[in-house]
């Protein structure tokens, strides 16, 4: 277990630091700042004092040694834009977009586990072919179309739900719905496929052959035997869950990190743009370590095998 | 065929609809889509009061909705196609490489692989064009680029385990050169599973096109494209719902008919990959 544990942390560290190298070169390698921010025509003295300013006229590996080891002692460089510190301005943000996507999440899974066992349990009636046809009509509609008819319907025509920013409860509605329905399609179809795998297993037949009901067969023998795939799946959630929420933000200008990338985008942010960029990279890989753990955790035959 | 749902054809049916919308553009457009009327600005669509001069209506500058339309799916559909292309060259390409060499180029691969599945490719594509030029062929370039990790790892494992084949063993010892083996017999044999994937990016690509495009920072003004469509209708919500709706209907019906076309395909002609 803890030679598991070191390697999977090791191959972690790695993707955090190719990631880093990624945010740093790519990004200060496809044009010059200096240029982007000030504007072409602008006198050269000009572009040298900023430069001088930002320490963009050093060479690019001394710059590259800089930036790991502010990053290490949490200094993610300022924002172009106000003069602050990238850090801060990011943080300002994160709860946001922390809250819009826990609440998300809880309705979500939930709501796609439970429509996934219902399509297992009454498979191959109406129940299952309608339910089905949703999914596959939430899985088709892109999160932004879905956002943007969601609140022609609701705040346009109905009036009922505010359209834009994140004062009150009322807010939360429209952009968890936008993310919530195409993602709760999602984990129906995978629970329900899984369930359905799960119930062809030998031990499951038995119990179902002894005189165990449809439901008490999905309940307690598929699904602990279908956590497995599942919990795959919330790895593989989080990174649509953040994809999902930048473009949500953006929908129903929510001011959340979300909107704050695009908009540092336009503005060629830099500091702001890798800070955040580095932020999701390592949640995504925390998250994905998490489900290697939990993977141990509830098939011990894995760690028995000494599979990774 | 016998047994094929209704649905199948119906998706077949507006994939074909759209496919030639998109080849036939400029024939069929009713107005060069630039073109702007500021007398008929925010008309409505025809059956809702407005003239059949413009059935689906005007946006904020008077321009022909539907002729906007027509050349929003030409821009996507063409976008979709060149980057699925350029992303399944280049995966199988790096997927064989990594097969053929082993050792270290398989291990640059593997960690490649491993870091582009760390991160979101919206996530990874919003900060590549925070720092490249906003330019048509830049933005394609990187549609390329998505998917790769998926055909890489697809073919990386399919040719590592073709390689130990009978037939391939066989041509090796007959003196074949490694490129002919690889491209003429391992290959085909291997054809299957990319077809299913590309059935899959394809649709990926659209979306994450006209996701970015509708954040603003896809394909740019004056070029219009299904994603900044539904960006700049947004503003007209309350005015001009038609302007945001028109080209949503639009990409809805096409995700929704290659998602049922791509699971059909699937089943039918993958069953072993299904397995797998």
């Amino acid at each position: 277990m803890t030679a598991f544990m070191l390697r999977k942390g090791a191959r972690a560290l790695l993707t955090v630091l190719l990631l880093v190298t990624f945010a740093f070169f790519v990004l200060r390698l496809t044009g010059d700042p200096a240029v982007m921010l000030v504007g072409h025509g602008v006198p050269a003295e000009a572009l040298e004092a900023f430069r001088a300013r930002w320490g963009l006229d050093q060479p690019l590996w001394l710059q590259y040694f800089k930036y790991l080891n502010n990053l290490a002692t949490g200094d993610f460089g300022r924002s172009f834009i106000g003069d602050r510190s990238a850090w801060s301005v990011v943080m300002e943000r994160l709860p946001k977009t922390l809250m819009l996507m826990s609440v998300t999440a809880l309705v979500t899974v939930p709501l796609g586990v439970f429509i996934g066992i219902v399509t297992a349990i009454f498979r191959d009636t109406w129940i299952d072919r309608l339910l089905i046809g949703f999914s596959a009509i939430g899985l088709s509609l892109p999160v932004y179309v879905l956002g943007i008819l969601l609140i022609l319907v609701f705040s346009v025509q109905l009036s009922l739900l505010p359209s834009t920013g994140s004062g009150t409860v009322w807010h939360f509605i429209l952009p968890v719905a936008t993310m919530a329905i195409g993602d709760a399609a999602l984990f129906a179809r995978f629970a329900r496929s899984a369930l359905l795998d799960a119930l062809n297993q030998p031990f499951v037949i038995t119990a179902l052959a002894k005189g165990r009901t449809r439901i008490g067969g999905v309940l307690w023998h598929a699904l602990p035997n279908a956590a497995l795939p599942l919990v795959t799946v919330v790895g593989f959630y989080v990174g649509r869950i953040v994809a999902g929420a930048v473009i949500t933000e953006n929908v129903v200008a929510w001011p959340g990190i979300g909107s704050l990338l695009v908009l540092s985008v336009k503005n060629r942010d830099l500091a702001v743009v890798e800070t955040i960029v580095i932020l999701i990279g390592i949640s995504m890989v925390l998250a994905n370590l998490v489900v290697d753990l939990l993977h141990r955790r509830l098939d011990p035959r894995l760690a028995a095998e000494g599979q990774p | 065929m016998k047994g094929t749902p209704i649905v199948i054809y119906l998706a077949l049916g507006w994939m074909v609809v759209v496919v030639t919308v998109a080849l036939g553009a400029d024939l069929i457009s009713p107005y060069d889509y630039l073109a702007m009327d500021l007398r008929t600005r925010l008309a409505p669509l025809a059956w809702l009061g407005g003239a059949w001069l413009h059935p689906l209506g005007t946006d904020e500058l008077g321009r022909d909705v539907l002729s906007r339309l027509i050349q929003s799916t030409r821009t996507s559909i063409v976008v979709a196609i060149i980057g699925t292309a350029v992303g399944a060259c280049l995966g199988t390409g790096i997927g064989l490489a990594a097969a053929r060499y082993r050792g270290f180029v398989d291990d640059v691969v593997l960690a490649a692989i491993d870091f582009q599945a760390a991160l979101p490719f919206l996530i990874l594509a919003l900060a590549a064009l925070a720092f490249l030029d906003g330019s048509f062929v830049v933005f394609v370039a990187l549609m390329g680029v998505y998917g790769w990790e998926r055909y890489a790892r697809i073919v990386r494992a399919m040719t590592l385990s073709a390689q130990t084949r009978g037939y391939a063993i066989a041509l090796r010892v007959l003196g074949a050169s490694p490129l002919h083996l690889y491209l003429r017999h391992i290959l085909p044999n291997i054809a299957s599973a990319i077809i299913v994937n590309v059935t899959l990016t394809f649709p990926e690509i659209i979306l994450l096109e006209t996701s970015l495009s509708f954040l603003g920072i896809g394909i740019q003004p004056p070029a219009t494209s299904l994603g900044n469509m539904v960006g700049f209708g947004r503003d007209y919500l309350m005015t001009a719902w038609w302007i945001a709706v028109a080209p949503s209907v639009v990409i809805f019906l096409t995700t929704l008919s290659l998602s049922l076309l791509g699971d059909w395909l699937r089943d039918r002609f993958d069953p072993a990959l299904r397995a797998a």
